[in-house]
């Protein structure tokens, strides 16, 4: 029968799948024979498998709560500060564009009208430096600002530049101020002197910690600070509460709509919220977390290697009847790397089983919410199975150097 | 049978071929030696211990390399050959018993015949067909699915001995087969081997035992790394 090349070429293919697949058939009878011997070589891969998984998935886990934390901490508010605007403040129209926006939930003025005012109950008292703040109820409401006594917070725009205020919680205490209730300016509120000018305390209000000067400040409208408080103002400012982490998407939106033209010399002040430093723990963690895997993918691969270097000198004998026979070196050598590679691959599949199991026992002590990656155990398995391989070197190239004549002399 | 077996004259040709080992100090194993085995023939190599008869059929079944001398098989120069050429030499002509069977215990007594075929082209009813006529040949083909663990001493040589004849080789090699065996089950076994001729195999069998002499056709002894004429 003739033989093309090509025919020739699929007949020594098939030959050498074949090989391969006994090879194969050998090495997995080998382990399955042998228990305890399969056992001793596996665990360390095993136990390797196990720990960067269990460690991984408890970083990823731990990492979902760092993101939920710093969330939680990213910037909610946009802060604009104009540098040329007239005394009238911004305009109501383009405000009104702002609030519109689908990530802003309140947005308004709160700016400084005077940062160190003198601000005493009566002329003989010791005067407190406060800060002198000029708010609408938008610019409160952004700003978070409660109302704790007192006229509510809404009729600061209906004061219409009567000679009425607002005071911050720590503010009152420390005067001792404690407003009537009632309508602002009705004659029984208490009186505060700001650089000299008598204003009645329709309130006190509270403020988050993002605004705490509020706490100790004097709130006015516009048209009260331009009346009768003096100086011209130090800054305007609106502020908008927004979506967690649309602030610096809505704070470069918000200068283009307060101020199309660029005339009122509009910045963008709003607090960076944090992805940098997120960013560097999250790949801190991750970092971390791959040192641990290498670091026990090592213990767990120099473990393989030396039960199957102690395999090799038990089966010398073995290897060497083989060798005599007419195994090759590369055939014997990779009898030892299959069994290396089955034997990765089943502490890969046991090992990735336990980690999963580590975690969600611990994620369910410490009630988190497991989190896994999808690709996880494609990779950790295949991580096993290197790790087996390489450890799987020595000892194969040992395997494939025993002299035929052991089978004889022995 | 497969190989290339000359229908006569000599299979192995010795000519000058000595050993001499530099480590760990400087010591002559085997005198240069000559001899010619014909192909079919059953050769005894017979001497007392450390009289190199071991050494001699390593070097007859390519395991070692001689430090001197010409080795011919079949016509064609051993001397010289690299380790992987020796391999598929060893695999297609030669079938080794040795003094213990050397079976893996966790094979199946036809699984380790099948050890011995080191063919690639043959496919997995061939290998089983093959090793099981192998046992047949040996009296075991009722033991084949049976664990190697689990056979008798005598039992696990004649496996061994399956496992050589399994890819009907020129040549047989059989040092000490019957060593570790008692005097019926040895008998046994000797018996087996001189049958290695009607299937057309060459026989070099090194032995102390007497009775493997007799069933030799010819007796080759070797005294202090020499051949005695």
């Amino acid at each position: 029968m003739t033989t093309t090349p090509a025919s020739d070429l699929a007949s020594r293919a098939r030959q050498r799948v074949g090989e391969v697949v006994r090879v194969s058939a050998d090495a997995a009878r080998a382990l399955i024979q042998r228990p305890m011997h399969t056992l001793a070589m596996i665990a360390g891969v095993m136990l390797a498998v196990a720990s960067a998984t269990a460690g991984v998935v408890v970083a990823d886990t731990q990492q979902a709560r760092i993101d939920l934390r710093f969330d939680l901490q990213r910037s909610d508010h946009v802060v604009i500060q104009a540098d040329d605007l007239p005394p009238a403040g911004f305009p109501a129209q383009q405000l009104r564009r702002l609030v519109a926006l689908e990530p802003v939930t309140a947005a308004g003025e709160l700016s400084i009208w005077d940062h160190s005012a003198r601000v005493s109950r009566s002329i003989p008292d010791t005067p407190v430096t406060s800060n002198v703040v000029v708010a609408d109820v938008g610019g409160l409401a952004a700003a978070g600002v409660l109302g704790r006594s007192g006229a509510p917070l809404e009729l600061i725009s209906a004061t219409s530049g009567a000679p009425v205020a607002w005071i911050g919680d720590r503010l009152a205490a420390r005067l001792g101020v404690a407003p009537a209730t009632g309508s602002p300016g009705a004659g029984q509120d208490a009186q505060i002197l700001v650089d000299g000018t008598p204003l009645s305390v329709a309130g006190v209000v509270s403020a988050p910690s993002a605004f705490g000067y509020l706490s100790g400040a004097v709130v006015v409208s516009r048209a009260t600070a331009v009346e009768h408080v003096s100086g011209a103002g130090e800054n305007m400012r609106v502020v908008a509460q927004v979506r967690p982490g649309a602030a610096k998407a809505v704070g470069g939106y918000a200068t283009q709509a307060l101020d199309p033209q660029g005339d009122a010399g509009l910045r963008d002040l709003t607090p960076p919220d944090g992805e940098i430093l997120k960013s560097n723990v999250a790949s801190d963690l991750r970092r971390i977390g791959m040192a641990l895997a290498v670091v026990i993918g090592l213990v767990g691969m120099l473990t393989a290697a030396n039960t199957l270097i102690m395999s090799v000198y038990q089966r010398r004998r073995e290897l060497g009847l083989r060798s005599a026979m007419g195994w090759s070196r590369r055939k014997i050598g990779a009898l030892l790397l299959a069994e290396s590679a089955l034997a990765g691959l089943l502490a890969g599949v046991l090992g990735v089983g336990l980690g999963f199991a580590g975690a969600a026992i611990w994620c369910e002590v410490q009630d988190w919410e497991l989190i896994i990656e999808p690709l996880l155990p494609v990779v950790v398995l295949a991580g096993g199975v290197l790790a087996s391989l390489v450890g799987g070197l020595l000892p194969a190239l040992k395997a494939a150097s025993i002299s035929p004549l052991t089978a004889m002399r022995s | 049978m497969t190989g290339s077996t000359p229908g006569s004259g000599a299979l192995v040709e010795l000519s000058g071929v000595g050993l001499e080992i530099a480590h760990p100090v400087r010591t002559r194993i085997l005198q240069p030696t000559d001899l010619e085995i014909v192909a079919g023939e059953s050769v005894a190599i017979v001497g007392p211990s450390g009289a190199g008869k071991t050494t001699l059929a390593s070097i007859i079944g390519t395991l070692q390399s001689p430090s001197e001398g010409s080795y011919r098989f079949a016509g064609q120069e051993m001397v010289g050959k690299t380790r992987k050429e020796l391999a598929r030499f060893r695999a297609g002509q030669l079938g080794f018993v040795f003094q213990q069977a050397h079976l893996v215990e966790y094979r199946t007594a036809r699984a380790n015949v099948e050890l011995g075929l080191t063919d690639p082209s043959l496919n997995r009813a061939g290998r089983r067909e093959l090793s099981m006529e192998a046992l047949r040949r040996v009296g075991l083909h009722r033991l084949g699915e049976r664990l190697a663990a689990h056979l008798s001493g005598g039992e696990q040589q004649r496996v061994a001995i399956a496992r050589a004849l399994v890819k009907a080789p020129s040549l047989v090699i059989a040092d000490e087969p019957t060593s570790a065996l008692d005097q019926r089950t040895g008998q046994a076994i000797l018996e087996l081997l001189a049958g290695v001729g009607t299937l057309g195999a060459t026989l070099v069998l090194v032995t102390h035992d007497e009775r493997a002499m007799g069933t030799a056709g010819r007796v080759v002894t070797i005294v202090d790394g020499g051949i005695r004429p």
